[in-house]
């Protein structure tokens, strides 16, 4: 999987997904990919105030929802974070973070090193069709995070 | 590679078939043809058809136009046709900007899946809220506009000349130089090869070139077989091995199933199987519909009828009236100082009004077919929204996204009931997941369909105006108090609007494609929000339907406070509203507003600004006996900005008005122990072709940066503009509907 480091300049590109990994870059990762690049996004605010300047890594985190839901109301969700479990190294809390929900802040999961991988599953609500990230802390205060699209379909008649 | 479907709209019957039968699974459909066409009765087409995109030998020209070698040009639409003609309307927004023969135009769905593979490449499908058009216009010219673009190139390249000394004319590119020409299809494969050209960067037609949009081209969808009764809806559906299913709810909303005895109904004949579908409902699968539904009306079913068993009309009734008063409301639109116009008032006038829950009873009743298998899912949907049939299909079949896929088939009717609510497909697919291999078509009853439905909600509202010693008015208040539809369905939209429903304001709100259109002084219009267990849902018009009464009605009786004459009373307070004036002034002046109307016969007017058009209604009747009215004649305005297709307006204003006073004369739901009382057409009436009065239509051009819609805005005018025109024939305010309720009745 394909992991490069990214400082707070920060879009996330689809290019390398054909290659099984998705690519967090910085600004002048851009360039290097030139016309290979497919679409940009840009890492929500909450998620870098959290990171407070610490380099988000894209990888490890697998989220899962179903790319098209009738309606945003619950939206099944799952979560894992690949790596290891340990007392010295573990992940420590895991957020959802929407992109156009009234709040941008989901939800907040804080794991034990007990625990024997780092997954959890839930429902969620969403405005409108966006993306979902899922960001990790490990112990040590490393970032990992993904993103996931999900279409929301509109309601018949209403805006 | 999975194969995908696309069914093509346009061409016969038995070519939508073949459309359909491109399965996955290699899958044929057949097709029993109810009254033995024989020219249509050919052995059914086996062979699966690969979707047009994928296939070299039909170049798909950006993402909208595929085009033929033999020049005939697909235009993909993804919003869904149900009588109303986007079909043809879309088509007539590419072909514009394509620049092709329309002669040579044909329609085709692509399907939901194969738009999530491609990354929502054709958008929303949903069709609803009158947005078919207005809201897909801008891309789906420049998708015709890409096309040609691409088509131009093609010659280019070809020729070996600059592109900008080639255009595109009736399906033909000329080098403008030299004369010399070759026909779309010809260049189609070319075409189909080069880089798509940025869509935002092209310059759309100037709206006075148009030559396709704003004619009155002939429907893409066959008229003849709907005439002949041969078009094939979902109901219709027949696919090799099919067997059907019918289903039974629980009667209570928000109850459960306790218990069922399948071995009562099990040796029925043709039974093959009862199954619990969720815990709310149970089905019969048999051989065919009669069977599955004598064995479901036999099957002994025990219910928990849950918390809601004993709620009685009267305890709604009574729980709106208390919202009447209530001190608690969100707030949707405040003006100026309410309470001081209303204490230094030298008059106030207060009415109030009702509308009702209200079924969507389109002719077919809710259905769909399914086929699980434990690798794929696929589902035949009469849908307004293919994405949403998608997603329930997903959700249901507990499989990847990417092997379940929605073939949209022909509705018979919508009406609003078969886009965001998906409770059907959701049911087929739980049904057939019970069954792999083995394609599920269900059917509801009519007694289902009527008593589980996704109500129009209910409501009621109290008005209250306030006039000074000249007769002005002063102020005005308008209490709504009643059901919201989007707590209920899109509750996330309440949450941010911080408990409020933004959309039961639809038609008097502060701003938007619903805004109010008079500028009254000192306004407070809110809304006591009651809701009920029965489930609300959107039914065409939406919330429009009872503010265009509520407001219109009203707005005659201020008038009438304010010694003024209807008309001159809305002019007055629309005066900085042209487009309002514009669609009032067209009316009044095809009736001859000012001239006195034959003996007996009175007139009534309302307007209305919904869903981003201007319309107004005007109507000439006379009453006998006091209660019975003959409708002479309606007139209606309708300003959409853009007409695309004035005689698909024509006839959608028409029906429009079959549905608004089939509402305000017959059409009622209501609640007794805790269940919808009406079951079929004898207590939910719909009017007859006999009372239809003929409506004149007038279609206004105001157009504008945005679009309005069709399908809906007129329903809302017809009830108060007969209601208006009913004042003035006997003095008597209709205040609450349906009439028949007041005894009132149309002959």
């Amino acid at each position: 999987m394909g992991i490069s480091r990214v400082q707070r300049r920060v879009f996330v590109k689809n290019a390398l997904a054909v290659s099984g990994g998705l690519t967090l870059l910085g600004a002048s990762g851009l360039s290097a990919l030139g016309s290979q690049a497919t679409s940009n996004r840009e890492v929500p605010k909450a998620i870098l105030e959290w990171a407070e300047g610490r380099p988000l890594n894209y990888g490890r985190v697998q989220l899962v929802l179903p790319p098209l839901v009738e309606n945003g109301f619950l939206v099944r969700t799952s979560v894992r974070v690949e790596g290891p479990m340990t007392e010295a190294d573990h992940v420590q809390e895991l957020r959802l973070f929407s992109e156009v929900n009234p709040s941008p802040f989901i939800a907040n999961f804080y794991l034990s090193p007990q625990l024997p991988e780092a997954r959890v599953e839930t429902r969620i609500r969403l405005a409108d069709t966006q993306a979902v990230w899922a960001v990790a802390r490990t112990s040590k205060g490393q970032f990992w995070c993904s993103y996931q699209q999900v279409i929301v379909t509109l309601a018949a008649c209403a805006g | 590679m999975k194969t995908l479907l696309s069914s093509k709209t346009v061409e016969s019957r038995r070519q939508f078939v073949v459309g359909a039968a491109s399965v996955s699974s290699g899958l044929a459909i057949g097709l029993e043809l109810p009254w033995g066409l024989a020219k249509l009765s050919a052995a059914p087409v086996t062979e699966p058809v690969l979707p047009t995109s994928l296939q070299s030998s039909h170049p798909e020209i950006g993402a909208w136009v595929v085009i033929e070698p033999d020049d005939r040009v697909l235009v993909r639409v993804v919003r869904s046709e149900m009588g109303q003609g986007t079909i043809t309307g879309l088509a007539q927004l590419v072909a514009e900007e394509l620049e092709c023969d329309w002669s040579k135009v044909q329609v085709e769905y692509p399907s939901p899946g194969e738009s999530l593979r491609r990354k929502d490449i054709w958008g929303s499908f949903s069709t609803g809220g009158s947005r078919g058009i207005r809201n897909s216009e801008d891309y789906v010219r420049r998708g015709g506009a890409v096309a040609r673009q691409m088509l131009i190139q093609a010659a280019a390249n070809q020729w070996n000349v600059p592109s900008s000394e080639c255009f595109a004319a009736k399906s033909f590119v000329t080098h403008r130089p030299s004369g010399r020409k070759a026909s779309f299809g010809s260049l189609a494969v070319h075409a189909a090869k080069l880089p798509v050209p940025d869509a935002k960067a092209i310059a759309l037609k100037d709206p006075k070139d148009w030559t396709i949009i704003g004619k009155p081209m002939n429907r893409l969808d066959s008229l003849a077989d709907k005439v002949t009764g041969s078009q094939i809806y979902a109901i219709d559906l027949k696919l090799p091995g099919m067997l059907t299913a019918t289903i039974r709810q629980c009667p209570v909303f928000g109850g459960t199933v306790k218990s069922f005895d399948a071995t009562a109904v099990s040796g029925m004949p043709g039974v093959k199987k009862v199954i619990q579908v969720d815990n709310r409902s149970v089905a019969v699968v048999a051989d065919t519909y009669w069977h599955a539904k004598k064995a479901i009306d036999k099957l002994p079913v025990a219910w928990n009828e849950g918390p809601h068993a004993k709620v009685q009309q009267s305890d709604i009734m009574k729980s709106l009236e208390e919202g009447l008063a209530s001190e608690q409301s969100f707030v949707g639109l405040k003006k100026g100082d309410l309470q001081n116009a209303l204490k230094s008032s030298k008059k106030t006038i207060e009415a109030s009004y009702f509308y009702p829950f209200l079924n969507h009873a389109p002719l077919e009743p809710m259905n769909a077919t399914a086929l699980w298998t434990s690798s794929s899912c696929k589902a035949w949907v009469p849908t307004q929204d293919g994405q949403a049939s998608l997603a329930a299909v997903i959700e249901a079949s507990g499989l990847p996204a990417a092997q379940c896929d929605v073939v949209k088939v022909n509705l018979g009717g919508g009406f609003g009931r078969r886009g965001a609510f998906q409770d059907f497909t959701t049911q087929a697919v739980l049904i057939a997941k019970q069954m792999p291999g083995t394609p599920i078509k269900l059917i509801w009853s009519r007694e289902e369909d009527m008593t589980q439905g996704r109500y129009h909600p209910i409501m009621m509202a109290k008005m209250k105006a306030s006039f000074n010693q000249n007769k002005e008015l002063t102020g005005i208040q308008m209490r709504l108090s009643g059901q919201s539809i989007l707590a209920a369905v899109r509750p996330a939209i309440v949450e941010k609007n911080k408990g409020m429903d933004p959309l039961v304001f639809q038609g008097v709100a502060k701003d938007g494609e619903h805004a109010i259109s008079y500028d009254f002084p000192n306004v407070v219009i809110d809304h006591a929000m009651r809701n009920t267990h029965v489930p609300p849902g959107f039914w065409r018009g939406v919330n429009v339907n009872q503010n265009a009464i509520f407001m219109e009605c009203f707005v005659d009786e201020m008038a009438e406070a304010a010694g003024m004459d209807p008309l001159e009373f809305r002019r007055k307070y629309s005066a900085n509203r042209p487009r309002t004036l514009a669609v009032l002034n067209a009316v009044a002046e095809r009736m001859n507003w000012t001239s006195k109307p034959k003996p007996g016969v009175f007139r009534g007017i309302a307007q209305q600004f919904s869903f981003g058009s201007y319309v107004a209604a005007g109507c000439e009747l006379s009453v006998t006996d006091g209660t019975k009215i003959k409708i002479h004649r309606i007139v209606a305005a309708t300003d959409p900005g853009y007409a695309v297709n004035p005689a698909q307006i024509e006839r959608q204003v028409s029906g429009s008005f079959v549905y608004g006073l089939s509402a305000l004369f017959e059409q009622e739901c209501t609640v007794k122990d805790g269940r919808i009382v009406q079951t079929n057409f004898d207590s939910f009436g719909s009017i007859r072709l006999a009372q239809m009065p003929p409506v004149e239509t007038i279609i206004l051009q105001g157009g504008g940066p945005s679009w309005g819609g069709v399908g809906e805005p007129t329903i809302a005018v017809a009830a108060p503009a007969v209601l208006n025109a009913f004042y003035q024939a006997t003095g008597r305010r209709l205040r609450n509907v349906p009439l028949k309720n007041l005894g009132v009745t149309l002959v």
